[in-house]
């Protein structure tokens, strides 16, 4: 009986209905639009400087409070007469690039961190999650508040504290994922065939690891752009007259008692749907993948 | 299987040094409690089981859920350090030695995992899967190398060449389990751990990935440990049978003297659980039915494990702990009472 069932066994190849579900956009409508507000930023931010944009730091009196659609300036001017649509875009390089920095030093090094300490375990983990969770119980705004008064207001001192503060979160996320996969069996199979920490820790965990905290981090990304927006209002961000989203809306808040509220609602719509984006596109791809991870 | 072959793999013990040799071993987990995480007892998973496999056999190992089955295959790989007891492998002992002895040794000494929708690295395609114990043993010296290597395992296994590039979660499970096979055998191993290999898949597939088990068995001369639940499936592959209770090995020996002369009662009572697929038949024969549960193994009962549970227990059963014995040549058994018959 054994030789003729293993001869007919049926050699079948991939299953075809699989690939039909997941076929077309199954990421629904909203991610699409979401997708493509965040991409029009992401490209506005990076080739700005080559735009036929005016100067956003050139201060015009004779031009202030146009309102939006005026003639020359599309999204109006603000109090000094500075082109509105400039500042945007020039603010969009500093909200990509404290965001973007901040999320990709997160993931990957509290990532790594994060998944050898959840495979290691023992004291190593006790020692680094003590850590972690005294650094997540600190107030985030009063080190910066502190950071600032002692290393003084740039731009690169808040993205390094946007970074520090980022990655205590990233590592517990990132050994939570890492204690429910290392029990998996394939991890025993790699151990089972003599594979070092190293290969299993790199090769097997970690790409796993990152599916999670890659989405996660997008999702994150909003909440770094909101932060840079609380410190620009607060006086403590990135140093004037250089614009950010969060700084024009604090500019504008002193306009909002004469009834000029174009020049704070501009930015703040920006931000928002910028956000909302990070939101949706996020969402769609945890729900995507969360699919994907069932059918593995 | 004839007579003649029983007797073989009977009298084999004689004449031919083990594969495997494991003795007493024992795994015990902790239980932890208390702030101060004191030790208050241990799960003893398993708790002293011996046994010999030689070269190009099967050695079945059943007994149902929590009876350590498993416990005792990741032990005896070394996967999990066993608490106490001898391992030897090929005549090395392994339980002394180091992980980088063991890890030279890995090569030889494989193990097929139970669920095949686990047993695979999801983010990693098959060609890196099979294809990792030939670059983490530098079995192969360059990459066209083991690409003829990883599509000659794949063959092997009843797999294309062209699946070398899809990821699992593209397969079915008896096609997922045949990858995990393929990575088994890429060193060449002289000994599988097959750990439930077949409970997770469909019973149209089982038939399948035992025959593929048993075809690559006679190619590459292995030996192996079957690990399963599924007494049918253990008759037709296994060349001697050990059965297991609550950590212990109850009844060893040659497959047809198991399933026709069973003598330890809980053999007789796994053997009675097995449905006859003939209706008259099933409605006449006399059943086993073995009242209550397995008990906990952190509070394995004195005297004979078995007793809590076994119809033709007697007093000193709850007190003295029967004899590992040899009943006939290549027959073991541990029940007070196994020689007499007709109970």
């Amino acid at each position: 009986m054994a030789e003729t069932v293993a001869r007919t066994v049926p050699d079948v190849d991939v299953d075809e209905s699989r690939d039909v579900a997941n076929a077309g956009n199954g990421f629904g409508l909203m991610f699409w639009f979401g997708l493509c507000w965040f991409i029009i930023v992401v490209v506005l931010a990076v080739i700005g400087d080559f735009l036929p944009l005016k100067d956003p730091n050139r201060i015009n009196p004779a031009d202030k409070y146009l309102p939006v659609l005026s003639e020359g300036h599309l999204l109006g001017t603000d109090q000094l007469g500075r082109d509105m649509l400039a500042r945007i875009v020039d603010g969009a390089q500093v909200s990509m690039f404290i965001s973007f920095v901040t999320v990709v030093v997160g993931i990957s090094i509290g990532g790594i961190i994060g998944t050898v300490v959840g495979y290691l375990g023992g004291w190593v983990e006790t020692v680094t999650m003590a850590l972690v969770n005294v650094m997540l119980s600190f107030p985030a705004l009063l080190v910066l508040l502190g950071v600032i008064a002692m290393a003084g207001q740039s731009l690169k001192i808040i993205v390094i504290v946007f970074a520090i503060l980022a990655i205590p979160a990233y590592i517990r996320f990132a050994r939570a994922s890492a204690i429910t996969l290392k029990e998996q069996e394939w991890v025993a199979a790699s151990e089972m065939m003599g594979a070092k920490r190293t290969r299993i820790i790199f090769r097997g965990l970690i790409p796993n690891v990152m599916i999670t905290l890659i989405t996660f981090g997008l999702l994150a990304l909003g909440g770094v752009i909101v932060a840079e927006g609380v410190i620009a209002f607060l006086g403590v961000g990135v140093p004037k007259p250089q614009a950010t989203w969060g700084s024009m809306i604090s500019d504008g808040n002193q306009a909002f008692a004469d009834d000029i509220i174009h020049i704070a609602l501009v930015p703040a719509a920006v931000m928002f749907l910028t956000i909302l984006s990070l939101n949706l596109v996020g969402d769609g791809l945890r729900r995507r993948l969360q699919v994907r991870e069932s059918m593995i | 299987m004839t007579d003649t072959t029983t007797e073989v793999v009977a009298t084999r013990a004689a004449h031919e040094e083990p594969l495997v040799s494991v003795r007493d071993l024992t795994k015990h987990f902790p239980i932890m409690k208390g702030l101060l995480r004191r030790q208050v007892g241990a799960v003893r998973a398993v708790d002293g089981v011996s046994f010999d496999i030689y070269r190009g056999e099967t050695l079945g190992l059943v007994g149902e859920s929590g009876s350590g089955k498993s416990t005792t295959g990741r032990a005896l790989l070394e996967l999990d350090s066993p608490t106490s007891g001898s391992v030897k492998f090929d005549g090395l002992e392994l339980t002394t030695m180091s992980n980088s002895q063991v890890r030279s040794l890995r090569p030889r000494m494989q193990m097929v995992f139970q669920n095949p929708h686990a047993s695979l690295n999801p983010r990693m395609t098959v060609a890196s899967i099979v294809g990792e114990p030939l670059s983490e043993h530098k079995a192969v010296t360059n990459s066209s190398e083991r690409g003829d290597r990883i599509n000659e395992l794949l063959t092997m296994v009843g797999l294309r060449p062209a699946h070398a590039n899809r990821y699992p979660h593209e397969f079915s499970g008896g096609q997922r389990q045949r990858i995990g096979i393929a990575r088994a055998i890429a060193l060449s191993p002289d000994f599988i751990v097959c750990d439930e290999p077949i409970a997770a898949l469909d019973v149209s597939i089982q038939a399948q990935v035992v025959n593929l088990l048993e075809r690559l068995q006679n190619q590459l001369s292995l030996a192996y440990l079957f690990i399963s639940h599924d007494m049918s499936m253990v008759r037709h592959i296994a060349d001697r049978v050990a059965v297991m209770y609550l950590g212990r090995i109850v009844e060893l020996a040659p497959v047809d003297v198991l399933y026709e002369q069973p003598t330890h009662p809980y053999t007789r009572a796994l053997h009675s659980a097995v449905p006859v697929p003939d209706p008259k038949l099933e409605a006449s024969r006399g059943r086993v039915i073995l009242e209550g549960d397995i008990p906990s193994p952190a509070h394995p009962p004195p005297g004979c494990p078995f007793h809590t549970r076994c119809p033709v227990a007697r007093a000193n059963c709850a007190h003295d702990v029967p004899e590992w014995r040899e009943l006939k040549p290549g027959h073991w058994v541990a029940c007070h009472f196994a020689d007499e018959s007709g109970w």
